[in-house]
């Protein structure tokens, strides 16, 4: 019995002839199954019905090519089976777009060799069970990494894996967990999007590893929930002074885009089995006190960054034809003017776009105002939320609430209000 | 010889003898195409030899008709090349004569 016993192979050809042919040889002398198609419609009548092996195909078919009903295939099936490409000339042409293609092998028909077509079927179905099980190797690798792609920190899957196998094994001696939440992180990636969101993350995350842990290591209890975790029984002391050490350490400023965030994290511990007689519990009792804390704490009061704000120089903001036309010249105000209950005068003056209460500033420029409301240019798109604060830099005045109104690209209008309660 | 042995070599003794069939009148249809050649429509009767010669090429090797293999190589070669009319004259003849030759040997034995 041959490594090819049982093997079910197609065969497409549309030679009658070769098709027995083929097909007899393997069948009779190499055992397998054989299954025969004479086009393309046929063979894929075989692939959506039967489990396939390999499949043999000729180059020349009438109305098609080999080739082509290959890249059919590969585009029609994520998993394939290895095809191999019978040519009558075996030119070098063909085969070069055949491997390009995704062809495994080709088999000249002119000098055909059982034991070359045998072996060239037994190696394209070896290296295609080989690919295969590497390929499930690496999803089962990527699902059990032990570091997280983004912070280098101990992943989800190791972490709770490893929480769950320490308070299986323990009976009265403990672990522990500090676990850290990044305050407003959500907030951030609603408004000013993913991918500003994560780098964010990824700079917290990157902070955070400056912090003294007192033995303990940083993991993932999801994607952006941390902790520290505690192998042993660890003091109550040590565990806020790592709390403390980590919140210092994830306390920065971070410009992103021209857009300043002041990061500040929350943190809370809990220990196995004071805490909780389970992995879940320990962890869902620090995690909750950390949220908790998180929804208590106010936006941050923290100062203007100085320097790491993106100006937007007022030589660059010089007056253009504007696209509502309606301050575009002096003769259009005054128009606009009898119109209007309030006349908008035109000014190119630094303005600041406060959100959450300074935890976030955006630079901008502010083109036109009345007493009723405000148009302001930014660099760069941002959609600011409906309501924020609008603090025009050089009349030295306070911040106002401000709603929008609208936005066309880079410009926004926006309209007084009064202070939310 | 076991029986799966057995039915291999009785149904390639079939299939090699409806190749052989099959090669013959392909032989004759070559030379009749070639004699054709300088009045019918060019095009149609040389795309009608390459594929012939073609599968005469590809099939005689696994129906043990090897001699047969090179000779069709070379005419479908010089169709494909777009060779002078007395060359393709020249390879068909030298196809279809050893095809009568081989084939009326060997599909007896």
């Amino acid at each position: 019995m041959s490594d090819l016993d049982g093997k079910r192979i197609a065969v497409v050809d549309d030679d009658p002839l070769f098709l027995g042919q083929i097909t007899n040889m393997l069948q009779n002398y190499g055992g397998m199954n054989t299954f025969a198609a004479a086009n393309g419609d046929a063979l894929f009548k075989i692939l959506d019905e039967e489990d396939i092996s390999c499949i043999l195909v000729d180059n020349t078919l009438e109305g098609e090519t080999g080739l082509a009903l290959g890249q059919a295939i590969k585009s029609r099936y994520l998993t394939a089976p290895p095809i191999i490409l019978l040519t009558g000339s075996g030119n070098e042409r063909t085969v070069q777009k055949a491997f390009r293609i995704g062809f495994n092998d080709y088999i000249s028909k002119r000098d055909l060799d059982k034991k070359e077509l045998f072996w060239a079927i037994s190696t394209a179905i070896t290296n295609r069970s080989d690919e295969l099980a590497a390929r499930a190797e690496t999803e089962r690798l990527r699902a059990q990494r032990r570091t997280d792609s983004l912070t280098g920190f101990a992943s989800t899957s190791f972490t709770t894996g490893r929480l769950h196998e320490l308070a299986a094994t323990r009976n009265k001696e403990g672990f522990s967990i500090v676990t850290i939440i990044m305050n407003h992180l959500d907030d951030y990636r609603l408004q000013f999007g993913h991918s500003t969101g994560e780098r964010i993350f990824r700079d917290f995350a990157n902070n955070l590893s400056n912090a003294d842990l007192q033995g303990g290591y940083l993991g993932h209890l999801n994607a952006h929930k941390l902790a520290c975790i505690f192998e042993e029984t660890t003091p109550h002391e040590t565990l806020e002074q790592v709390a403390r050490d980590l919140e210092k350490a994830a306390t920065f400023d971070i410009s992103v885009d021209g857009v300043s965030f002041q990061i500040s994290s929350t943190t809370a511990h809990a220990s196995f089995p004071d805490d909780g007689t389970t992995a879940e519990e320990v962890t869902n009792v620090a995690l909750a006190a950390a949220m908790t804390k998180e929804a208590q704490s106010t936006p941050l009061s923290g100062k203007e960054l100085p320097n790491s704000h993106h100006h937007v120089p007022l030589s660059e903001a010089a007056p253009q034809e504007d696209r509502r036309n309606y301050e575009s010249s002096v003769a259009t105000e005054r128009r606009e003017g009898q119109r209007r209950s309030e006349i908008r005068h035109r000014v190119l003056k630094r303005g600041k776009i406060v959100v959450n209460g300074l935890a976030s500033v955006v630079d901008c420029v502010v083109r036109n105002i009345s007493t009723s409301g405000v148009q302001i240019r930014v660099e760069g798109y941002f959609s600011p939320p409906t309501r924020f604060q609008l603090q025009i830099v050089e009349e030295g005045s306070q911040p106002r609430w401000v709603e929008k109104r609208w936005q066309v690209g880079n410009d926004i209008g926006l309209k007084f209000t009064e202070t939310p309660q | 010889m076991n029986s799966s042995m057995r039915k291999f070599e009785e149904q390639q003794k079939i299939l090699r003898e409806q190749f052989a069939e099959r090669a013959r009148a392909d032989a004759a249809r070559l030379d009749e195409l070639v004699a054709e050649l300088p009045n019918a429509n060019r095009l149609q009767s040389l795309e009608e030899m390459r594929h012939l010669a073609h599968r005469l090429s590809g099939g005689a090797g696994i129906f043990g008709f090897g001699e047969i293999t090179e000779p069709a190589g070379i005419l479908e070669s010089s169709i494909d090349v777009d060779a002078s009319d007395a060359e393709i004259l020249n390879n068909t003849k030298s196809l279809t004569q050893i095809i009568r030759d081989t084939v009326q040997i060997k599909a007896t034995q």
